[in-house]
């Protein structure tokens, strides 16, 4: 349990971080140049990351055998998924 | 150049009390970029969905991190959130949305008087032994010992998820101001643990929504990534702030938020705006 933590924290760390880098870096460059896409970057790094860490965590459960956990996070990437097309739909 | 520091400060305030009552931040956020900064509505809640990722993400990292955020609850929890975000965006349109910002508002008025009037120590600290696959425990050193809680009442737990998610799909707001209240008077949660969860799994819903957003090209790059910088900033004072909070002032501040909320609701409803 302890190391499930440590490795949900830490993808979770890393998006923000990541993504926190980018859309600093992109706004101080402006709107000229290579500012925009790293901007754009940034926040489609922050939006991936709560998706990240849910496929972390079933990758843990797999390991970790728990099956049931680890069907509870499938279905939550199917539904997340589902959400985004349905959205792009409309 | 005011306009950028309006918008650090603000997604600063937002972060901090977001990552302290288990909020997004969105509640603080869209009517200052609405009615103070000119804003609009489609924008502000795109805005509003990227911080809500930003509070979630860097205090659950946190949270989880400690212990105090339950990750096996979480993920149970957000399949409902996606379920009632899914049937909520579907719906939308249905339903007279004045119709909705009132029953938004009489949930809120319930949640404030639930939480003022049960027991003082209620969820501060039930020493039950747990066992069960989702039952938690943490250290707390604003209490100096570590706090063990059994989840009860799961199905109400759900369908506050749902609920959550639903309004969430509705009214582009995030679902803590329903969840956290649920998690500690039903599912019998300390207010920290309720906080820190429904912090951890409000990223994912704003997630769904996000993307649709970024797709559409709803996101104002500017907007989001000054306010952003701002949230992360905040949501790390927040959480080194919460271990020396007591569950009980966490408490009031909150019901300090839905009271107003509640009032705010209510009157829109009334008024017909």
């Amino acid at each position: 349990m302890a190391e499930l933590r440590t490795v949900v924290s830490r993808s979770l760390r890393g998006g923000v971080i990541l993504s926190g880098m980018l859309i600093a870096a992109g706004l101080s460059l402006g709107p000229t140049g290579a500012g925009p896409v790293l901007l754009r970057a940034g926040l489609l790094a922050l939006i991936l990351t709560p998706v990240l860490r849910i496929a972390v965590l079933a990758a843990a459960f797999a390991r970790g055998r728990q099956w049931n956990f680890f069907w509870v996070c499938a279905g939550l990437l199917a539904l997340l998924g589902l959400s985004a097309a349905v959205g792009l739909a409309r | 150049m005011t306009q950028a520091l309006v918008l650090l400060v603000t997604g600063a305030a937002a972060g901090l009390f977001g990552s302290l009552l288990g909020l997004g931040g969105g509640v603080f956020l869209v009517p200052v970029l609405v009615l103070f900064l000119g804003v609009d509505m489609a924008h502000a809640a795109g805005a509003s969905l990227t911080a809500v990722i930003a509070t979630s993400s860097a205090a659950a990292s946190v949270y989880v991190d400690r212990g105090v955020a339950n990750m096996k609850l979480g993920v149970v929890l957000e399949t409902a959130t996606v379920l009632g975000a899914i049937c909520g965006g579907v719906s939308a349109g249905l339903l007279p949305a004045r119709a909705l910002v009132g029953l938004f508002g009489a949930v809120l008025v319930a949640a404030t008087a639930a939480l003022l009037s049960s027991r003082p120590e209620a969820g501060d600290g039930p020493e039950e032994p747990g066992g069960g696959p989702l039952d938690g425990e943490y250290f707390d050193p604003a209490l100096g010992r570590r706090v063990r809680y059994r989840v009860r009442r799961l199905p109400a737990g759900l369908s506050a998820s749902f609920v959550a998610g639903g309004l969430s799909g509705l009214l582009g707001i995030g679902g803590g101001l329903v969840k956290v209240p649920a998690l500690h008077l039903f599912c019998g949660m300390p207010m920290k643990a309720s906080a820190a969860t429904s912090n951890y799994t409000i990223g994912v819903t704003a997630a769904a929504g996000a993307i649709v957003y970024f797709n559409q090209g709803m996101l104002d790059p500017d907007l989001c990534g000054i306010t952003v910088l701002g949230v992360l900033g905040g949501s790390w004072a927040g959480t080194a702030l919460s271990p020396r909070i007591k569950g009980r002032t966490l408490r009031r501040l909150f019901s300090a938020v839905t009271a107003l909320m509640a009032v705010q609701m209510l009157r829109r409803a009334l008024s017909g705006g």
